[in-house]
């Protein structure tokens, strides 16, 4: 339903070729509201799941990654995607919890995957 | 000039700020509490899924993942946090958290510093603590940075 609460802003593979989505009113409500720094970039965040630079493991929930993608005003853009095996697909699907920007990535973190070339 | 654990130190007023907005995301288990905001600001990692919120240098708030998960599976933390989520819940008339994920509240209130005095208290502990963890962080980067330049 284009432009209703349920419209898929965001829907693009992930690393592993895995679907990803996130409403529009997830995005609007709930990751824009939070984080006015991120008003207007859904594209960039699609852009940070499709190809990232670095993938971690969340440290609290199993089911969730965090894809950081570098940004040209050299802050990391960190996308937590959350996968969930439905009864409708055959394999896991993702949806966008937060994303946010931040400053630097932590030292200890053990990246699932690693691709800095662009 | 961007802000990270390098940075010499992050401001914050704790008379600064006239009003305070704490939202919690149940389903994803996130809360955000925001200072005379939202406002835009960039995230630096002080501990595990712990945000400190900044905006040109000045902490303008803070971004907790997990908080059913992590902090209040922490008995100091449990306790702290229990006075300001009584106050939440009877500002909103919704609950936090039932037996299960699945009767969970989202949460999204806004008010003064007077009117949310218990939720107040709670965010300048935790900034306290945020801040003492960067400083740890920006420390321990400071002596690596040291002992790598006297190395070589």
């Amino acid at each position: 339903m284009a432009g209703g609460n349920d419209e898929i802003l965001i829907d693009v593979p992930d690393y592993q070729g895995i679907r990803v989505t996130c409403l529009r009113e997830r995005w609007t409500e709930k990751i824009e509201a939070n984080h006015p720094e991120l008003a207007g970039r859904a594209d960039d965040v699609a852009e940070a799941i499709r190809a990232p630079e670095m993938v971690s493991q969340d440290r609290d929930y199993g089911n969730r990654k965090h894809h950081i993608r570098l940004q040209p005003d050299n802050l990391y853009l960190d996308v937590v995607i959350e996968y969930r095996y439905t009864a409708q697909t055959s394999g896991p699907v993702g949806r966008v919890v937060t994303a946010f920007l931040r400053s630097d990535l932590r030292r200890d973190d053990e990246p699932l995957y690693v691709n800095f070339r662009r | 000039m961007k802000p990270d654990a390098l940075t010499p130190s992050l401001r914050f007023n704790p008379e600064g700020f006239s009003h305070v907005h704490f939202v919690y995301e149940a389903e994803d288990d996130i809360a955000f509490v925001h200072l005379d905001g939202p406002r835009p600001a960039t995230s630096i990692e002080v501990d595990d899924a712990w945000y400190l919120r900044v905006a040109d240098g000045e902490i303008v708030g803070l971004e907790l993942h997990g908080l059913k998960r992590i902090f209040l599976s922490t008995p100091f933390f449990a306790q702290v946090f229990k006075p300001a989520m009584a106050e939440l819940e009877a500002r909103t008339g919704r609950r936090f958290f039932g037996e299960d994920d699945a009767d969970a509240d989202d949460i999204d209130a806004s008010g003064s510093v007077a009117e949310l005095r218990r939720t107040t208290d709670l965010l300048l502990l935790m900034i306290g603590q945020a801040t003492a963890k960067h400083d740890e962080i920006r420390r321990a980067r400071m002596a690596e940075e040291h002992r790598e330049r006297v190395s070589l």
